[in-house]
């Protein structure tokens, strides 16, 4: 099964639901670094029975009148049950299309990597001592974006 | 069935022990064939990896996934791939790089420590003094960063081979809290390259902190594939044959072994006739290989006279918890080898009144994931690696909890040694296929009860060091399967012994029964000790190699 088994209905709820996982509302989100653009791109590489179960947890949450948000709040409401595994699924899409290399065509502009902390692809040339060591106020701090701009806001977070 | 020409060894597995072995058999001028489920990477194999988190943690690239089934702490059994099954030519490639010798006391568990009701702990067949000239080779082979002595160190002759890596300041911060817990952190050796060698492939590290799942860019970390199978393959002496499956050994009329078949990556049958046979791939493959075996000669298997091929399974106990700073961290950045506490190890907390016997090693100052970026770090969160409370499951209070906790964390890592059960074992699957459609292999096993006291005790002094670091709150993962991280590492189900009626091997790993069939890696261990094995792994095998050499003369 590939990515044009799902139809564009379902993927335009697909990208909603990336959306509601990770929501811009507080800076880059799933939106913004095209989350929805990897997992086209990986749906390929899934397995079939994954990919079916999704379309079925699509239509019959559709059925039932359920909107993005109110799906994964159905998907993630109990983790015995099959749905958890369809959220799972999509949480971990979600991360991934956003914190991913932009060769896997999510993360667009680097909007995940920016938000946080992180200056082009991971430490690809690695740190100096100095670096390691250096008192936390001396650390390098993420870059001057949008993201860093909300630090007043996540202060209240552990 | 495709026949090869006959060689003199033929080795299944060319990682920490096999390809040690192999390039021992080539150097003697014995013909070998390496048969490996994964890549070959070349002799320069940091040329072939980079840091992707997609290639080398979402799909795993080096590890091998099958469906396996897990019965765990007596649980219904789930259809999973969970194993740590590491694979590619001159392997490790995945690993940490810590590089620590056992304790003489881990290699004397019963003498030492008693056996535990419940549990089969014995002693091994070698002592510690006997192994010690083979962990001097090691050390050297890999060359090892230096460790930082402690009060419980291992006796060693010689001193390191390279200078220790540099501090970190989450390292500093956890030995200073240590320190005024009154314990003895340590900088743990490391089998990563902090200074240059002439003529080595191996560069200094760079200090990126992608060293577990990933392969190392630079070399820095040892891996056989840069230590010693150049050499080898220089020779002529050795062919290596990647991704392919060894499925099972075959015997003559007489119940001889004779031969390795497997299967390629195209699914094609092959045969490959030899001398000698060394199974050195993952511990419980390795006893999968021996299950299937069969023959009239060996109706349960080679090696499984007295059924106890696949017991003994241990895998360590793995405690993780994580604290939470005001600070930036960033613990992604450095190796995973930063400090460890040796206090809790062999008896010292049961002589200081816990109740349970042999403890383990805690190590700390890495990410929560154990090493990666930031992607490494959010996939494991409400997976294994709970949430505090408070944070939801997914939205915007999830991403903003994750952005900044990625920074702002370090984690405390608890190694423990679990007792080995006789009833936790690997199987053959009655039901379920694998993908070359062979029987899956079933995983039964429970913790000791006194594993359980272990893990709770670890969970609260790595809680006293976070919080006397300065975290503002520790979040523990549960450790008792099935909960808790992947498994890293699998000891046991090829135990080797002394008595026939309740070991695979002899000390050496020949498969009791036959003169021709080895096993090497952590197949063998009788108990697990509290700390990485893999040094260990490398120095059982070059005590191996010359009685592999012998046989195959």
């Amino acid at each position: 099964m590939t990515a044009a088994m799902l139809t564009p209905h379902e993927l335009d709820v697909l990208d909603q639901l990336l959306a509601c996982v990770l929501p811009s509302s507080s800076g880059p989100g799933a939106t913004e670094a095209r989350a929805i653009d990897y997992v086209v791109a990986r749906l390929p590489t899934e397995s079939p029975e994954m990919v079916a179960a999704l379309r079925d947890g699509i239509k019959r949450a559709e059925a039932a009148g359920l909107n993005a948000d109110a799906m994964l709040r159905a998907w993630s409401a109990d983790r015995s049950a099959p749905q958890w595994q369809l959220f799972r699924r999509v949480r971990a899409w979600a991360w991934e299309g956003f914190l991913c290399d932009p060769r896997h065509a999510g993360n667009r502009g680097q909007a995940g990597w920016t938000r946080f902390g992180i200056a082009g692809p991971p430490q690809p040339d690695g740190f100096t001592p100095e670096e390691l060591v250096a008192p936390t106020s001396a650390v390098t701090t993420p870059p001057e974006t949008p993201a860093s701009s909300r630090k007043a806001k996540t202060d209240d977070h552990p | 069935m495709i026949i090869h020409d006959r060689v003199d060894v033929c080795v299944v597995g060319l990682g920490a022990a096999g390809g040690i072995i192999a390039a021992q058999v080539a150097a003697a001028d014995l013909r070998v064939v390496g048969i490996e489920a994964g890549a070959d990477y070349g002799e320069n194999a940091g040329e072939a990896f980079d840091t992707d988190e997609i290639t080398y943690v979402v799909d795993q690239a080096l590890q091998w996934r099958d469906p396996e089934v897990l019965v765990f702490n007596d649980r219904l059994p789930v259809v999973s791939n969970w194993l740590s099954r590491n694979i590619g030519v001159g392997g490790p490639h995945h690993w940490s790089g810590f590089a620590i010798r056992f304790h003489p006391s881990d290699f004397r568990v019963a003498s030492t420590s008693g056996v535990p009701d419940g549990s089969s702990v014995a002693d091994w067949p070698i002592s510690y003094d006997e192994l010690a000239p083979f962990y001097d080779a090691a050390e050297a082979m890999l060359s090892v960063a230096a460790g930082t002595p402690h009060p419980w160190q291992p006796p060693r002759q010689r001193g390191f081979p390279q200078p220790p890596l540099p501090d970190t300041r989450r390292s500093q911060m956890l030995t200073d809290a240590a320190q005024r817990l009154g314990w003895h952190p340590f900088r743990p050796p490391a089998a990563i390259m902090t200074e240059p060698v002439a003529s080595s492939r191996r560069s200094p590290c760079n200090l990126c902190g992608h060293c577990t799942l990933f392969g190392c860019t630079r070399n820095s970390k040892a891996s056989t594939a840069v230590t010693v199978l150049p050499a080898a393959r220089a020779i002529g002496r050795l062919e290596v044959r990647p991704l392919c499956l060894a499925v099972q050994v075959a015997v003559d009329k007489g119940g001889r072994p004779r031969a390795v078949h497997y299967l390629d990556h195209l699914g094609q049958a092959h045969e490959q006739p030899a001398t000698v046979i060394v199974l050195a791939n993952n511990a419980p493959y390795v006893a999968k290989i021996l299950l299937l075996s069969t023959s009239p000669k060996h109706p349960a298997g080679l090696g499984n006279q007295h059924d106890q091929v696949g017991r003994h399974l241990t895998f360590h106990t793995s405690t993780c918890v994580y604290g939470l700073f005001d600070e930036p961290l960033h613990p992604s950045r450095g190796p995973a080898p930063q400090v460890a506490v040796d206090d809790f190890s062999e008896d010292r907390p049961l002589r200081s009144g816990a109740d349970f016997h042999r403890g383990g090693q805690m190590v700390g100052g890495m990410p929560a994931s154990f090493a990666g970026g930031p992607l490494s770090f959010v996939l494991a969160l409400d997976e294994w690696l709970p949430l505090p409370d408070g944070v939801p499951p997914y939205g915007d209070g999830l991403l903003r909890f994750a952005e900044r906790a990625f920074s702002r964390h370090m984690a405390v890592f608890c190694l423990g040694e679990d007792l080995p059960r006789a009833e936790n074992r690997v199987t053959l699957d009655p039901v379920v296929r694998d993908r070359a459609g062979l029987p899956a292999l079933r995983v039964e096993y429970s913790n000791h009860p006194e594993d359980l006291r272990q893990i709770e005790y670890f969970a609260s002094k790595a809680q006293t060091r976070l919080e006397e670091a300065g975290a503002r709150s520790v979040v523990r993962a549960p450790a008792a399967l099935p909960g808790g991280m992947r498994a890293g590492h699998a000891h046991g189900t090829t135990r080797m012994g002394l008595d026939r009626e309740t070991s695979v091997t002899d000390d050496t790993g020949l498969v009791h029964g036959v003169d021709n069939l080895f096993v090497a890696g952590a197949g063998g261990f009788v108990t697990s000790a509290g700390v990485n094995p893999c040094l260990t792994v490398v120095a059982l095998g070059l005590r191996a190699a010359p009685h592999i050499i012998d046989s195959a003369r």
